[in-house]
């Protein structure tokens, strides 16, 4: 576990959030969107210092966090490439656009690329199924997939555009 | 017909709180402080037959008429804006493309209740419609349909976008509030009812976007010129989102009570690549799938309902001749035991167990009994769990074992699909 | 209104209706599951407890009432007036049947080598409501504590183990935690088939009351380090006595053998310890010696 220790910045605004709302816990979500925006992922010393800034136990943001599956945990890449493989999405080729990006990465799904660079993951319905297939990357969309698009995308994303 | 909520969904800048007073926009909101008393709105939104467009269709009306009106405590005004059904996209349009008009809906739908206080509840995923509506929420702070004595009316309201964390439970109304509270999304149990034991203990109300974005046009134009559009019983406009295997999807504003063959063939271009229909799932994966003799059913909440399936979300899922039915259960039980919270046994180990029997017999590894199995668990989680999401899991097994055993039967035999869907990704 | 105030005939505030065709009085507010004990009916349940919440989560208590489409929970459904609840009809029995099915489905079944054999509700259940085939011919969910060692236990405590795999997730530990010692050093993680039981990495339980766990826990998957693989509960005898550690005098029961306690847990009074023990009561027996080689 790398020990992060989150900037100041972040601090602030996760505990500006401790008395926004008329329970506490209730910053606990807002805090993770703050640390997946600005750390991209997090891992046990994370909840810790969050739970610190809330003044709520570790096992209360712990036992909550672990419940979501949208945060991003400790080892994902620098890219996360999620593809939806609900219905709408498999219906219009998704599994095939996994089996693409795993050939065009050269990992698996669930895996890392060793650079460091790229996760891919499948997930549920993200809720574009009228622009299937599709997957989202970090925070992105990326709508009616083609091979052709996919390897633009790879190319920029690896360019850092 | 003309379309109510979708009317400037293709104006471009249609999200800037200027270009929607422009069409219109924020008219109703000073009608409905000043014209009428919460107590007229309720009535007003019974009136208009307006029901739940989130799945189960409750009238809007009624859920608003069980806030205790006595009650001393803070009354919570919840929008539902978690869109996880699979198959529904259309409340992320309503909410990039035209945002203002589902906060005005809020406004009013607060001011009906006494709620000085109200959340949109976002799926996380949906981080740019998340950025939509906190923009569209500022302007509507600055222009003073927001905060403090609005429009001079003595009425106050906070309202802020929330992100969920991905979680399809968090679509269910007491998940959805336990969410809130920061807790781990696990359904509450019922009784006590939102309406009296609700956020943080108050009196709360949930309402879909859609609904909500329903209400500043019934405000405007009466109670009884929604309720004259669709159906005696399923009033106004759906929005139906049309997905698979159709040559125009996308989101379509349609009376309740259109043919689902003038949706698919007339709005959406019919089927692609000019293959045969083979069933349609009518209202997002947890709505029993329709084979296609069913076509000319009217889509509506008495209709479908009398069809053997479910209006739902109204997330339309088209399926042609190349599908296979078994992979289609397949792939939901897949979702259903991701999404499981885990709280109920029924739900937490039934699907868990369909979905390894599924692979299996997807995997050429089926049983003869296997289906009767199935069957026979699908009874054990469906009505016996805490909320309706048993209920709703066993939908994808049950009802294609119903209307296509015959794939399953091959399956099982032949160790392959009765068809094959090709390639589609190219 | 006061407890005081009221009489036993103060009809307005009593509730009458029939269990099994056996009419019983309560008062209003009153759960089906206690009305039903009141008349000495069995009504089982893995999640409920006395003292704790409600949750409804093992819908091991589903019953028939008589107007409601669906089952209802017993644990959580109050009384009516006039109410006709059944407790064994073919639909509540093949709802139990359902309910431990599932539950078995992934249990290791490792009864002969678990502490809670001879005294395990999951046990007692399955023998009085179960079916004796299984249907199951999936591979058994498996939570692995590391996966060097393959191993099944994690020690939570210096007092507790948790098995993972026996855990039908009722959460009573969790909850006595939170709701009755006031801690949250245990807590529940993940959701759906992967959900947990857990302390937070590298901290264990810590507080003083955490060996209510392990007397709680409904199956095996809590036990307590001092009594496992030591003697099973059936060879013991049970000596009802007073703790001796300080003034409260909780009720315990001392199990022995041969002079040598195995273990020490409460004996409820409510009046005293409301069925709690202290871990200096429950293990303390250790350190003074009694406990023996």
């Amino acid at each position: 576990m790398v020990q992060v220790m989150l900037s100041e910045a972040t601090q602030k605004k996760i505990a500006k959030l401790k008395d926004r709302y008329p329970e506490k816990k209730t910053a606990i979500l807002p805090a993770m969107h703050v640390v997946f925006k600005e750390v991209g992922y997090y891992n046990q010393n994370i909840l810790k210092q969050i739970a610190d800034l809330l003044e709520l136990s570790q096992m209360e943001v712990s036992e909550t966090v672990s419940f979501y599956t949208y945060f991003p945990r400790e080892g994902v890449g620098k890219y996360h490439i999620q593809v939806c493989t609900n219905l709408s999405c498999s219906l219009l080729g998704a599994e095939e656009l996994v089996k693409y990006l795993e050939y065009k990465l050269k990992i698996k799904a669930g895996q890392t690329t060793t650079d460091g660079l790229f996760t891919i993951s499948t997930v549920e319905c993200l809720g574009s199924c009228g622009t299937a297939p599709v997957m989202q990357i970090n925070q992105t969309y990326y709508e009616n997939l083609t091979k052709a698009k996919v390897d633009q995308i790879l190319e920029d994303l690896k360019k850092g555009k | 017909m003309e379309k109510i909520l979708f009317k400037y969904i293709d104006v471009p800048d249609q999200y800037e709180i200027d270009t929607y007073i422009k069409n219109g926009g924020y008219r109703a909101l000073p009608k409905a402080l000043k014209e009428y008393s919460p107590n007229d709105l309720i009535e007003m939104v019974k009136k208009s037959g307006l029901r739940g467009r989130g799945g189960a269709g409750f009238p809007a009306g009624l859920k608003w008429g069980f806030v205790p009106k006595d009650s001393p405590n803070p009354k919570f005004l919840l929008c539902n804006a978690d869109e996880g059904e699979p198959g529904t996209f259309k409340d992320r349009w309503l909410i990039e493309k035209d945002p203002h008009q589902l906060i005005e809906g809020i406004i009013i739908s607060s001011y009906a209740i006494g709620a000085h206080r109200a959340f949109i509840y976002i799926r996380g995923e949906f981080a740019f419609g998340a950025e939509r509506l906190k923009n569209a929420i500022s302007e509507a702070y600055q222009k003073g349909y927001l905060g403090r004595n609005i429009l001079g009316s003595g009425f106050d309201l906070d309202l802020e976008v929330y992100r969920g964390g991905g979680a399809y439970i968090c679509g269910e109304e007491t998940s959805l509030m336990e969410s809130i509270e920061g807790n781990r999304g696990n359904p509450r149990l019922k009784p006590p009812f939102p309406a009296s034991v609700g956020l943080y203990k108050n009196p709360t109300v949930i309402n879909n976007v859609e609904t909500l974005s329903n209400v500043p046009h019934i405000v405007l134009n009466g109670a009884l010129w929604y309720a004259k559009i669709g159906m005696p019983k399923s009033t106004g406009t759906k929005i139906f989102s049309l997905s698979g295997h159709v040559n125009r999807p996308g989101n379509y504003e349609l009376p309740m009570g259109t043919p689902l063959r003038e949706l698919i063939y007339d709005h959406g271009g019919g089927i692609k690549d000019e293959r045969e229909l083979k069933a349609v799932i009518p209202g997002g994966v947890s709505t029993p799938v329709l084979t296609s003799q069913l076509v000319n059913v009217k889509m509506d909440f008495e209709s479908l309902f009398e069809a053997g399936s479910l209006l739902g979300s109204g997330a339309v899922i088209v399926m042609d001749e190349t599908t296979c039915m078994v992979k289609v259960a397949y792939r939901l039980s897949r979702f259903y035991e991701h999404e499981s919270c885990g709280k109920c046994v029924p739900c937490r180990e039934g699907t868990r167990w369909i979905r390894m029997i599924m692979a299996r017999i997807e995997n050429g590894k089926g049983r003869e009994e296997d289906i009767d199995l199935l069957l026979d668990i699908c009874t054990n989680i469906a009505g016996k769990t805490v909320c309706p999401m048993g209920d709703a899991a066993v939908v994808p097994i049950m009802s294609t074992i119903q209307k296509f055993r015959e794939e399953y039967e091959y399956h099982i035999k032949n160790k392959k699909c009765m068809v094959d869907l090709g390639t589609r990704f190219v | 209104m006061d407890r005081a105030d009221k009489t036993d005939t103060d009809e307005a505030d009593m509730v009458n209706l029939s269990i099994d065709g056996k009419e019983v009085t309560v008062e209003e507010g009153t759960t089906i599951l206690k009305a039903a004990q009141k008349l000495g009916i069995e009504i089982p349940t893995f999640c409920w407890h006395d003292k704790l919440e409600p949750v409804g989560a093992c819908r091991m208590c589903l019953v028939e009432v008589e107007k409601m489409s669906k089952l209802q929970i017993a644990c959580d459904t109050v009384v009516s007036e006039g109410m006709v609840v059944k407790t064994n009809t073919p639909q509540v029995i093949k709802a139990r049947k359902g309910v431990l099915e599932f539950l078995l489905i992934n249990h290791p079944l490792d009864c002969p080598t678990c502490d809670k054999g001879g005294e395990c509700d999951l046990q007692n259940f399955v023998f009085r409501y179960g079916s004796d085939k299984s249907r199951f011919v999936e591979e058994k969910r498996r939570f692995i504590v590391d996966p060097k060692s393959k191993l099944d236990d994690l020690s939570i405590s210096p007092q507790i183990i948790r098995n993972m795999n026996r855990c039908i997730l009722c959460r009573k530990c969790v909850r006595f935690i939170n709701q009755i010692a006031g801690e949250n050093d245990l807590g529940t993680f993940r959701r759906g088939a992967k959900s947990e039981i857990n302390m937070l990495p590298d901290i264990p339980v810590d507080n003083p009351y955490s060996g209510n766990v392990v007397e709680i826990c409904p199956v095996g998957a809590l036990t307590s380090q001092s009594f496992r693989y030591k003697i099973r509960v059936w060879q013991t005898e049970k000596v009802h006595t007073i703790c001796p550690n300080c003034g409260d005098g909780c009720n315990i029961t001392l199990w022995a053998k041969d002079d040598r306690v195995y273990r020490i847990t409460s004996r409820r009074n409510d009046r005293v310890d409301e069925g709690f023990l202290c871990d200096k009561g429950r293990f303390g027996f250790e350190f003074v010696g009694l406990g023996g080689g």
